[in-house]
């Protein structure tokens, strides 16, 4: 390991009930398991429920 | 956001609605028309700079050139039929698309220096739909204020599609001009309204907000 190699930190990720702004969950992921970017809508899979996250408009 | 950006502050916050299974049946629109053709975008990869359109608000409210006033009817006439038979509460039961008028400006008839004119010292700013991961191609959008949209799609030093989200401001300054001059009506397809410029219903179609 290089003496100046950056250790790549995680990322909190609190994910929210849309509807009702409730906390659904916090966790911890490292950046490059999550999307490159969320301007695209995204389907989440969180045990057995499908959660999409749709980008709002501007 | 982009991966680099959550990744340097360390948090990021989704809000998440869960995907629900519906029977098409009780399904409602909430419009009475939306337009078939949406432009490629297939631009340079977006960068959250852009200004965002649903699909369903691409070309709701546009200017059209009146030599294509008899295909511009037969489309109204069918957003009309929607709202007398296909009504239910405040949704419809059926939706026109609209197919009509793929290029709604005659070639070369507007220039985009024109439409700069009407924007004024407003940023030009690039264009993507909601959802898209890159911009609209030759896309372009003036935010005119905190709710109104000016965006089109260009061809070179001219314009071939020119729109408002929702609708232009009330009394925009310049508007009426810009029709008259380059031959164009305005239209607000949900509302089955087409108005040429120098008669009484532009003025009232520009006096109205949404």
């Amino acid at each position: 390991m290089g003496l100046f190699s950056r250790k790549v930190e995680d990322v909190e990720v609190t994910l929210i009930d849309d509807r009702s702004g409730a906390v659904m969950a916090v966790t911890r992921l490292k950046p490059d398991a999550l999307p490159a970017s969320f301007f695209t809508s995204t389907t989440m899979h969180l045990g057995d429920a499908n959660c999409r996250w749709c980008p709002r408009l501007r | 956001m982009t991966r680099p950006e959550y990744a340097k502050a360390g948090k990021l916050v989704l809000r998440l609605r869960p995907v629900e299974l519906i029977d098409p049946k009780e399904l409602l629109f909430s419009l009475p028309t939306i337009c078939d053709q949406l432009p490629a975008s297939d631009g340079a990869e977006a960068d959250g700079t852009e200004v965002a359109l649903r699909d369903d608000d691409w070309r709701q409210f546009e200017l059209v050139s009146e030599t294509l006033l008899p295909v511009l009817e037969t489309e109204i006439n069918a957003v009309w039929a929607i709202h007398q038979s296909a009504r239910v509460g405040v949704g419809f039961q059926k939706v026109h698309v609209r197919s009509g008028l793929p290029q709604p400006i005659d070639d070369q008839t507007v220039p985009f220096a024109d439409v700069q004119g009407l924007a004024g010292e407003r940023l030009c700013l690039p264009l993507r739909f909601d959802g898209a991961g890159r911009r609209v191609t030759d896309g372009f959008a003036f935010q005119l204020d905190e709710q109104h949209v000016l965006y089109g799609v260009r061809s070179g030093a001219s314009v071939e599609i020119l729109g408002f989200y929702p609708c232009p401001p009330p009394g925009m300054a310049g508007l009426e001009d810009l029709a008259a001059r380059c031959g164009l009506l305005a239209v607000d397809w949900c509302r089955c309204v087409a108005a040429r410029p120098g008669e009484a219903s532009f003025t009232s179609l520009l006096a109205e907000d949404l």
